[in-house]
């Protein structure tokens, strides 16, 4: 008699516990505003200290790379520990929110072989809450080339590695990046349709938003390229199908992106006013995604939506920590940091 | 055959309420562990809350003795 | 009781600070004043304080990467003679720390890098050996025949037509002469690759990288070994490799196992003592000083009061000046709340652990609780055969506990209480191990049985209901009187009269006492419904109908303590059908025993709701800050960080 729901109650319970642990906005801008010396300090007493001070006599460090390993730990730990306390539904469909590390993963690999900037002396900062080990993304970020890199994953034996390899293979053989991510993206979708189609109710209906969202936000980023004259004829590559929102024929018609937009949530992130640089309107789109991600936490007490909240809240706290971090680091303004944190209020 | 009636309506009383109870504790009862294991000052929170539905089969109890003193 | 506090003001001379805080923690009843934080640690640490945290928080990190959390038994004299080896004081001692610490830690990592660079290898090695053992025949035969061989990683799903196409392929690259030459084998990793062994005549070996390309297919290089050797033509060299990386693993482990018997106490000493440093030095620091003078303020219980003052006295002598005075009412909210009840109230005093610290000035209801909760409690088991066994337990755990764990010593007080209470109540009820008494001793109930009379045990419950309800509610009002809280005061008050006037009308209604009481009921009503206007807001009347709900709550002392008076008959029944004889008694001592489990769980638990729920929600306000004096930790009993 041990239904899934059963486990959302408690599941649910402890991860709403949990997350008072998360910085509230004004504590992050209060952060921001601080200096370095007042980072690490609240680093070393306050909620990251378990992992920070494992680090902080290391002599291979510098002060920077220490704090972001912290943030690393902390958020990788509670991640895991969240998804090990979920069991039957939740646990699946939080297997697939989370291979979002994966995705996030294969395509820091996917740019690397693509500019071939193999240079980097300190080890990436893998997301490693998804399926895929430390070990692998290594290995596979250190090959030589696409067809070592190949080997690695073929070694590896990992069917949700599989994912990367043709996307390597398109690389490989196309030499378009937005091509092979294109493929990654199909591949991860493809793989995770048939959880997903497991849970025909409200719960399976968040995870399967969160990958349409997903589309749409990478077709929209393709619209904006083509537009920007960042594409020519020969590399252009098609929409992808599957969005939660936005037609993907609507929007290869679409001559302004209002008329794709319209009526969508997408649309909140246009009307901050004309545009503005590339990257500027990435960046509001990537925020829609965020402030819709969190604001999912506070919805139903007992359904997905609070491990999903939790997830997109612990992630969102990985990048504004980041980001207070470097910026305090490099001397930024503080409401330039602020600026470019994502709104947890 | 009255008798039997009462009787029933009696069991009645106070077993549904005790379904209905039951219910709504094993719903409490998992989210309160899984927050006094987080937060363990909100332990006699958990425990108020965890009582709340147990009115239910008290109410129940005194309609079902009320019936039953019918019998007499 | 919530002892009383006095506000101290010390005032000395700067020099004497060190000593003085010393002396304040080694008395161990201060409670220093601290100013909230306000923003993000906006009072910047002292740069001694600072490294010293760090330090603390380094040392700590290095304990966890040794696996170390030995700290019960961490031997005293160790910290203290690393206490004498070391100097805190200066800045530059606390360098030299952190560089030898930062070696050391730079040690350990290598060690554990080592460890798992071995782990590894093994594991590489062992599906090394594996594969070149798996291909070891066909490869050293096709040789020998002077083909040319290949490996290859092939998706498993691939296998059938790539076969099918590369065999056509060499045999139309083959003129008809000669004898077309291909040979295979495979080996499946994981669910879905293959390695695929390939066997060619050399000339052909650019047309099978042509068709592998073609599948996507990657060429696959047995490893080398360690001597240098494809692990293929020397599968023995693999082998060798595998018996002596194991030892080298087992001789790794050791080292780091011995690092860390050595060095865990070590650390976790310094760890002690730059904790113990550090936290004087964080209060030196809060010291506000003005020239040659500080002063440091906090609260202590009036009872410590004479002893501190003559101690400080004796110690500095006119070097200090102290003032003292009582809190302020505008002041109660920051006071300390040390719970100060007598000793047999004392236990009870853990309820309120589960809570919010009640306010200064406010009721501490433990004595009250010390007065309900075992009667509730004994009401609900009512069974002398019951009591005494909880009586037997508690004793036994009491002797126990008593010197070793102050938590279960309150918690044997407690059932002790209890079982005294459930002996009476047996007596009332007439029960010893349920009908047992009645049946061998003709034991007669002073008052009702209740299996029998459920009525009056049920009346008597809701007037003790309506009983503790009204005194939560006095008690309410009292404490906004006290806090000049007026809104509070009436609406408690109202529920009050409400109350009682709703008691007496039903009193009234089943002529329950000679007397006309229509006109007592109506006063009380309509002075009730004024106080309930007056209070202010629509939940005064919300209140008073729970209150109503709360007096009927009361109703589960009598339900549960039905259930198990009658539980406890039905297992001596079991001896009347079953006859005297072993089963019957085994039946019957186990359905005892079941009860006597419910029965406990059960009045505890609900005497406890009973008090949390509809008590404590009439009066009890959590807004207290917990007493916190500064003490020194003695012994090896360290808090465990």
């Amino acid at each position: 008699m041990r239904g899934h729901s059963e486990n959302y109650s408690y599941l649910c319970a402890a991860l709403r516990a949990r997350a008072a642990r998360f910085y509230k906005w004004d504590e992050l801008c209060a952060l921001a505003r601080g200096d370095f010396k007042a980072l690490e300090s609240e680093f070393l007493e306050g909620r990251y200290s378990e992992s920070y001070r494992s680090q902080i006599l290391s002599s291979l460090f510098s002060p920077l790379r220490k704090i972001e390993l912290a943030i690393m730990f902390e958020i990788t730990k509670r991640l895991r520990s969240a998804h090990l306390k979920a069991e039957g539904e939740p646990h699946e469909l939080m297997s697939v929110i989370l291979s979002r590390g994966d995705l996030h993963n294969f395509r820091i690999i996917l740019r690397r072989f693509a500019s071939d900037r193999s240079g980097q002396s300190e080890e990436y900062l893998w997301h490693l809450y998804g399926n895929l080990s430390r070990d692998f993304f290594k290995n596979v970020w250190e090959a030589d080339d696409i067809s070592s890199a190949r080997k690695w994953i073929y070694l590896y034996g990992d069917p949700y590695g599989m994912i990367l390899d043709e996307a390597l293979v398109t690389l490989q053989s196309t030499g378009n990046l937005v091509n092979a991510e294109r493929v990654l993206l199909l591949n991860y979708l493809k793989y995770h349709q048939d959880v997903i189609s497991k849970y025909q109710n409200k719960n399976g209906a968040i995870a399967k938003e969160f990958l349409g969202r997903l589309v749409d936000l990478w077709n929209l980023n393709l619209w904006i390229h083509e537009r920007a004259g960042m594409q020519t004829k020969e590399t252009r590559v098609g929409y992808l199908p599957g969005g939660s929102w936005i037609d993907d024929k609507v929007l290869s018609k679409a001559k302004v992106i209002t008329e794709a937009v319209q009526g969508t949530p997408w649309r909140r992130a246009i009307s901050k006013g004309a545009f503005m640089t590339f990257h500027e309107f990435q960046w509001h789109l990537q925020k829609e995604f965020w402030i819709w991600q969190v604001s999912l936490f506070r919805r139903d007490p007992l359904g997905f939506e609070v491990p999903f909240g939790y997830i997109a809240k612990a992630l969102a706290e990985w990048s504004n920590l980041n980001m207070i971090a470097i910026g305090i680091a490099f001397g930024l303004h503080p409401d330039e940091i602020i600026g470019r944190l994502i709104p947890v209020k | 055959m009255e008798k039997a009636l009462i009787g029933l309506a009696a069991a009645l009383a106070v077993g549904i309420p005790a379904l209905a109870t039951a219910y709504a504790q094993a719903k409490i009862g998992s989210a309160g562990a899984a927050t006094v294991a987080e937060k363990p000052e909100t332990s006699a929170i958990m425990i108020i809350l965890e009582a709340i539905p147990e009115t239910m089969v008290i109410l129940g109890f005194v309609v079902a003795i009320m019936l039953i003193l019918q019998l007499g | 009781m919530i002892a009383e506090m006095i506000h101290l003001k010390i005032i000395g001379l700067q020099r004497d600070s060190k000593d003085l805080i010393e002396h304040i923690r080694d008395l161990g009843v201060f409670h220093v004043e601290i100013e909230e934080a306000v923003e993000y640690r906006q009072i910047a640490d002292e740069p001694m304080v600072e490294k010293m945290k760090f330090l603390r928080a380094g040392i700590l990190g290095l304990l966890e990467d040794l696996g170390w959390n030995d700290w019960s038994s961490l031997p005293q004299d160790l910290v203290e003679s690393i206490g004498n080896a070391v100097h805190l004081d200066d800045m530059a001692a606390l360098d030299e720390i952190e560089k030898s610490l930062v070696e050391f830690k730079g040690r350990l990592s290598e060690m554990a890098h080592e460890i798992r660079a071995f782990e590894e290898s093994i594991f590489a090695l062992k599906q090394v050996h594996y594969i070149a053992n798996h291909f070891y025949n066909f490869f050293t035969e096709e040789k020998k025949r002077g083909k040319a061989i290949s490996f290859w990683l092939v998706e498993t799903g691939k296998i059938s037509g790539l076969l099918k196409k590369l065999e056509r392929k060499i045999r139309s690259a083959t003129p008809v002469v000669e004898r077309p030459y291909f040979n295979h084998k495979l080996l499946s990793q994981g669910e879905n690759i293959s390695i695929m062994a390939l066997s060619v005549n050399q000339d052909k070996i650019s047309a099978v990288h042509e068709i592998m390309d073609e599948f996507g297919c990657i060429s696959y290089t047995m490893p080398k070994t360690i001597v240098g050797e494809s692990a293929i033509e020397s599968p023995m060299a693999a082998q060798m490799e595998l018996k002596w990386l194991p030892e080298r693993l087992e001789r790794a482990k050791k080292t780091l196992d011995s690092t860390k018997e050595e060095w865990g106490p070590r650390l976790a000493a310094l760890y002690i003592l730059i904790d113990d440093r550090l936290e004087s030095l964080i209060l030196e620091n809060r010291l506000s000083s003005e020239g040659e003078i500080f002063t440091l303020t906090g609260w202590i219980p009036s009872s410590e009061f004479e002893k501190v003052k003559s101690s400080l006295k004796n110690r500095f002598g006119e070097r200090v000046l102290i003032t003292w005075r009582s809190p302020e009412p505008r002041e109660w909210p920051k006071v300390p709340i040390l719970l100060d009840n007598p000793r047999w109230a004392k236990p009870f005093e853990l309820f309120l652990k589960l809570m919010p610290m009640p306010g200064y000035k406010s009721t501490d209801p433990t004595a009250f609780i010390a007065i309900f909760f075992p009667l509730f409690a004994g009401c609900m088991i009512g069974d002398i055969g019951y009591g005494l066994i909880f009586l037997l337990i508690g004793l036994f755990s009491l002797k126990a506990f008593r010197w070793k764990n102050p938590i279960l010593k309150g918690v044997s007080q407690i059932l002790i209480n209890i079982s005294v209470m459930s002996i009476i109540w047996g007596f009332l009820y007439g029960e010893f191990f349920g009908d047992l008494g009645h049946r061998l001793f003709h034991m007669e109930p002073l008052w009702v049985e209740r299996t029998h009379g459920i009525i009056p045990v049920m009346v008597f419950t809701v007037s003790l209901g309506v009983a503790h309800v009204i005194l939560g509610l006095a008690l309410g009002a009292y404490e906004g009187v006290k806090y000049k809280n007026r809104h509070h005061t009436y609406e408690r008050l109202g529920t009050l009269f409400t109350l009682l006037g709703i008691v007496l009308f039903v009193v009234g209604y089943f002529n329950l006492i000679e007397l006309n009481l229509v006109p007592f009921v109506v006063a009380l009503l309509v002075t009730g419904l004024a106080l309930l206007i007056k209070g202010g807001n629509l939940s005064g009347f919300v209140e008073t109908i729970g209150s109503v709900g709360n007096v009927l709550s009361y109703i589960r002392i009598a339900a549960i303590g039905l259930s198990s008076a009658i539980l406890a008959m039905v297992a001596t029944k079991f001896v009347d059908v079953l006859g005297v004889t072993f089963f019957g008694i085994l039946l019957a001592v186990l359905i005892h025993l079941l009860n006597l489990i419910i029965a406990i769980a059960g009045s505890v638990l609900h005497s406890a709701r009973l008090h949390y729920v509809e008590f404590f929600g009439k009066f009890y306000e959590g807004k207290g800050k917990q007493y916190r004096p500064i003490k020194r930790r003695r012994g090896t009993a360290w808090r465990k960080p």
